[in-house]
């Protein structure tokens, strides 16, 4: 025992002894047993229903490593320290921080034209008039000027299309541009495009060296599902793809390219297949995209239940796939799952424009279009070209950047995004894994909010959340891989 | 343009769940019935006798039975009053932290 | 080990009042104006003994039969290291205390053995006797130091108890030692008033860095362990406002029984709320002290504790904070744990036991053990061979 001038730990847990007051915290069912208890940063404990109601009913003990728990972990306090209050504000600052930087991603539409015609794609045109659909070098200045506006020190500039590559001359004249700027500026810029690869020459690859420029491509699976999602005259979609990137990561580096999958109701018995396109070419990530509702849903006012419980077998499937290579010693990462995993074991804020509160439509992506119109989301502009312009911000040849962001639409839009003020999102554990999706609510239901019970995008991502914490929960390997991920 | 989701069929099976009013508010009952807008459509009302209930009917492709919808209901109506209490109880540190949070001092860069 | 404190004898008449300070030089024609501030140490590299020092040194001295006429004094064995450039200061009883070495692996300035905490494995046990002398002390023997010196340790008890003359000497050492990194021991608690993090700031020292204990993740454990109420809250607010001002922060943990247990759970309290600091130490204990009068209610044979150190080093690394062990035999880390360890225990107080014999880690990498540590080591101390 200690010696005679010291006190014991059962003197200074005795104020522990006078009871606790509980924290801010939201719980949710993980499954039939048990739930997720969360605070309001994201740190959660799984507990079950009876010990959820004594924690509520102050019939918690202290000097239990339960307690201790709950107490470290800031879901309750009591005499002896305070200090989770400052703590906790501290936490949600960081994980505030983020939004606070406003826009990062700008996304440049730099011609509609495009050599593929994908069934799901809404917007791209094949025809050879460039005057009609390629932007031109004066709404290009424009929408750069509007760039540097946002306050944000990361500025990543993207190039979209149609095909992007099929004016690669312009893309050349942007990054001049925004370099040129930059030098006043002095962000962390950086670019990137997304290309199907079949343009790419040997000029497009040394200018992509010089500038930094890095490259994402579609890769949907292996050729048979690839070439049926994206068909192509000429039946070689896939082929030139593979090529293409294996040149790039031999001309420039293994990271300097990154693939990214659409979903289709076809990739959903293949995501094995899928996956090992993907490790076949080197590749470390792998994004197991949701189904896009835009075409289906937009069109027919139906979500399908049956389709999102599909989907997130696919996703089960997939990740389960991907844990095992990992196990097996192929290091690749899921990107939606390193992203959720961030916010829940980390203290930072990943920032992806799709699990955003208040949403990220304008605040932290935006879309230049061709034609100078300016968009909310790269969604917001696909809405428009089924005829629903609520999302379109202005153009740039007429509106100021000062009124294109604070267009009423917009306000509204953000401000029913904020999902602690959600009906039904502001008690859900999951709140600060998840965001808003103003454009998907709004095409599905004609609401910014939408009912939750019928949102695919609420079923999917519970889908996603439960699935990770009961994976941390219950396997010691998964849990290591993914902790490792989201770091 | 699409509207909302149209129901296939609205007469299905229903059930009826009591609830004392003393114990769980119109509020409560609302927003646990709310969850279960895709399985059921969900009627509240004063019985005669003055308590509260929920009537919900289900849709005919729910996947549940009307006794199951019952269950989890009132599950539902139970955490529902819970998550009251936690906000009640927490409105003081909620504001507390936000407080903090918002406060003009100096920015930890981390 | 080494003696920095021991009596020396005359070896002609003595005159000091109260104490001197000087700086151990060999050159026997060190300028005339720098000799009253320094001490010559004779090993026989000249005919005449110089005049003018504060001090002259001798080993052996009678032997030599030669003095300077005042102020010779033999140094007692266990003082034989001394050597240029180190600082003594020289009571008029002879005491000598060698407070700054060159060649040290490590420089402390003890600046006072009075505390606001108590802590159970303390190895300076608090006195609360009026030692303001020593600060006093100190502040003037800075300019005795290497410019070229590059740490110094500001330890106590809790030195921001001297408040004034705590800014005094850090701004003193900004001054005269611009080149010298500080670190400063304290737990910390004195600043949950920002203004004392205010006004360290306000002295821009270049190169700063205070190591501050924590001990759990839950407040009451860690009050146990420095035996005061409150003292977990106001470390953490005295983190928060020394960060506010930009200081950098050591976290330093000291593993014994009762703290192995919440290692993980403190890691992850600290990776989740305090990501901002800038190291975290993870200790062995000290068999000094506090750490001796309860040695039986905290010891822990290290070999028991691996798998919450291991857990809580992962935790930390995944993080991206650097974690360093210190004072642990490397036998007894596991292998993936020792590129985490460093050599620390100062050399003076630096020893190894029987059971090392043979090891190829020993006097190596492998940083020993504490001198205290005779009262108590691990029962699993192994030689590491390479085997070739």
């Amino acid at each position: 025992m200690l010696s005679r001038k010291f006190k014991d730990l059962s003197h200074f847990r005795q104020t522990e002894e006078r009871g606790y007051r509980l924290l801010p915290l939201r719980f949710t069912a993980l499954d039939t047993e048990r739930y997720v208890v969360s605070n309001i940063v994201g740190e959660y404990l799984v507990l079950d229903r009876d010990v959820i109601a004594d924690l509520v009913e102050h019939r918690l003990a202290p000097g239990t490593s339960l307690y201790d728990d709950l107490k470290s972990k800031h879901f309750i306090y009591d005499e002896d320290s305070q200090a989770a209050l400052p703590l906790l504000g501290l936490k949600y600052r960081t994980k505030l921080t983020q939004a606070s930087h406003f826009t990062g991603l700008h996304i440049f539409v730099v011609t509609l034209r495009c050599d593929y015609s994908c069934p799901y794609c809404q917007v791209s045109r094949q025809t050879d008039d460039k005057i009609a659909f390629d932007m031109s070098q004066e709404t290009a200045d424009r929408a750069v000027d509007m760039v540097f506006l946002s306050p944000n020190p990361s500025i990543k500039i993207e190039f979209q299309g149609g095909e992007p590559l099929l004016n690669f001359p312009l893309i050349q004249y942007i990054v001049g541009r925004a370099e040129k700027l930059n030098e006043t500026f002095k962000r962390d810029l950086r670019f990137v495009i997304a290309t199907n690869l079949s343009f790419l020459t040997d000029e497009v690859i040394e200018f992509c060296a010089t500038h930094g420029v890095d490259l994402s491509t579609s890769l949907d699976g292996p050729a048979s599902l690839h070439n049926k999602n994206r068909p192509r005259p000429g039946k070689n979609g896939h082929q030139l793809v593979v090529e293409n990137i294996k040149r790039i990561q031999r001309r420039l580096g293994k990271h300097r390219v990154s693939a990214l999958m659409t979903t289709t109701l076809e990739s959903l018995s293949q995501v094995r297949e899928i996956i090992d396109e993907y490790v076949s070419l080197q590749l470390n990530e792998i994004f197991l995209r949701p189904l896009s509702p835009y075409g289906f849903a937009v069109r027919t006012g139906q979500i399908d239940r049956y389709d999102t419980d599909r989907w997130l077998g696919f996703f089960k499937d997939g990740l389960s796939y991907v844990l095992e290579l990992n196990k097996n010693g192929y290091p690749i990462r899921e990107v939606y799952s390193t992203i959720v995993l961030r916010k829940m074991l980390t203290p930072h804020e990943p920032g992806y424009v799709d699990l955003r509160s208040p949403a990220g439509i304008a605040i932290a992506a935006i879309v230049y279009n061709y034609d100078g119109d300016v968009y909310a989301s790269d969604e917001a502009r696909m809405l428009a070209e089924m005829g629903e312009h609520k999302f379109k911000l202005g153009n740039l040849h007429r509106d100021s950047y000062k009124a294109m962001l604070s267009n009423d639409d917009l306000m509204d839009a953000i401000e029913s995004s904020i999902t602690v003020s959600s009906p039904t999102c502001t008690d859900c554990a999951f709140l600060p894994y998840c965001g808003s999706d103003p454009v998907y609510h709004f095409a599905t239901q004609r609401d910014f909010v939408g009912n939750k019970a019928l949102s695919g995008y609420c079923r999917k991502n519970i889908g996603i959340f439960r699935h990770l914490i009961t994976l941390m929960e219950e396997d010691a390997s998964a849990r290591r891989t993914l902790q490792g991920w989201a770091f | 343009m699409a509207g909302r989701r149209i129901p296939t069929c609205l007469v299905g099976e229903s059930v009826e769940v009591e609830f004392d009013e003393s114990v769980y508010s119109l509020d409560t009952i609302q927003r646990a019935s709310l969850k279960y807008s895709d399985l059921a459509s969900i009627a509240i009302c004063h019985s005669a006798s003055g308590s509260l209930f929920a009537k919900a009917t289900l849709f005919d492709d729910a996947g549940i039975s009307a006794d199951e919808l019952g269950k989890v209901l009132v599950n539902e109506v139970m955490d529902q009053a819970l998550r009251e209490r936690i906000a009640e109880q927490t409105s003081t540190e909620r504001n507390l932290i936000l407080s903090y949070t918002f406060s003009r001092s100096k920015l930890i860069s981390s | 080990m080494l003696d920095l404190h021991a009596r020396a004898s005359a070896l002609s008449p003595i005159n000091i009042q109260g104490k001197l300070l000087a700086k151990v030089t060999c050159n026997p024609n060190l300028p005339a104006p720098l000799r009253p501030t320094s001490a010559f140490l004779y090993e026989g590299q000249c005919q005449e003994i110089p005049t003018g020092f504060a001090v002259t040194l001798y080993r052996n001295g009678s032997v030599s039969q030669k003095t300077s006429g005042t102020n010779d004094i033999e140094l007692s064995a266990e003082q034989y290291f001394l050597s240029e450039g180190d600082v003594v200061r020289i009571n008029h009883d002879l005491k000598v205390s060698v407070i700054y070495r060159r060649n040290a692996s490590s420089n402390a300035l003890l600046v006072t053995e009075q505390c606001n905490s108590f802590c159970v494995m303390c190895s300076q046990p608090p006195k609360a006797h009026d030692d303001s002398y020593l600060i006093d002390d100190w502040i003037t023997a800075i300019p005795y130091i290497d410019e070229s010196c590059p740490e110094l340790t500001i330890t106590g008890g809790e030195p921001t108890l001297l408040k004034d003359k705590f800014f005094e000497l850090v701004n003193t050492m900004r001054a005269q030692l611009p080149a010298t990194a500080v670190h400063i021991l304290t737990n910390g608690r004195n600043f949950k008033d920002i203004e004392l993090a205010r006004r360290l700031a306000s002295i821009k020292h270049p190169d700063l860095m205070l190591g501050i204990p924590l001990y759990s993740d839950v407040a009451s454990i860690h009050d146990f362990v420095v035996q005061a109420d409150g003292a977990f809250d106001e470390t953490i607010d005295g983190i928060i406002n020394l960060k506010r001002y930009e200081q950098r922060i050591e976290l330093r943990v000291v593993i014994h029984a009762a703290t192995y247990e919440r290692l993980p759970r403190l890691a992850e309290f600290i990776a989740r709320n305090l990501q901002f600091i800038d190291q975290v130490s993870l200790m062995g204990l000290e068999l000094t002290g506090f750490a001796r009068a309860n040695l039986d209610a905290i010891w822990i044979d290290p070999t028991d504790y691996q798998d919450q150190l291991a857990e809580a080093v992962e935790i930390l690394v995944r993080a991206g904070m650097t974690p360093i062990i210190f004072n642990h035999q490397l036998c007894l880390l596991r292998p993936g744990l020792r590129k985490y360890a460093v050599k620390s225990i100062s050399d003076w107080k630096r020893e190894y036991m029987p059971e090392c014999e043979g090891c190829s880690e020993a006097h190596r990498d492998c940083g020993g053990f504490f001198s205290s540590a005779k009262h108590r080591y691990s029962k699993f101390i192994t030689p590491i061979r390479i085997v070739t």
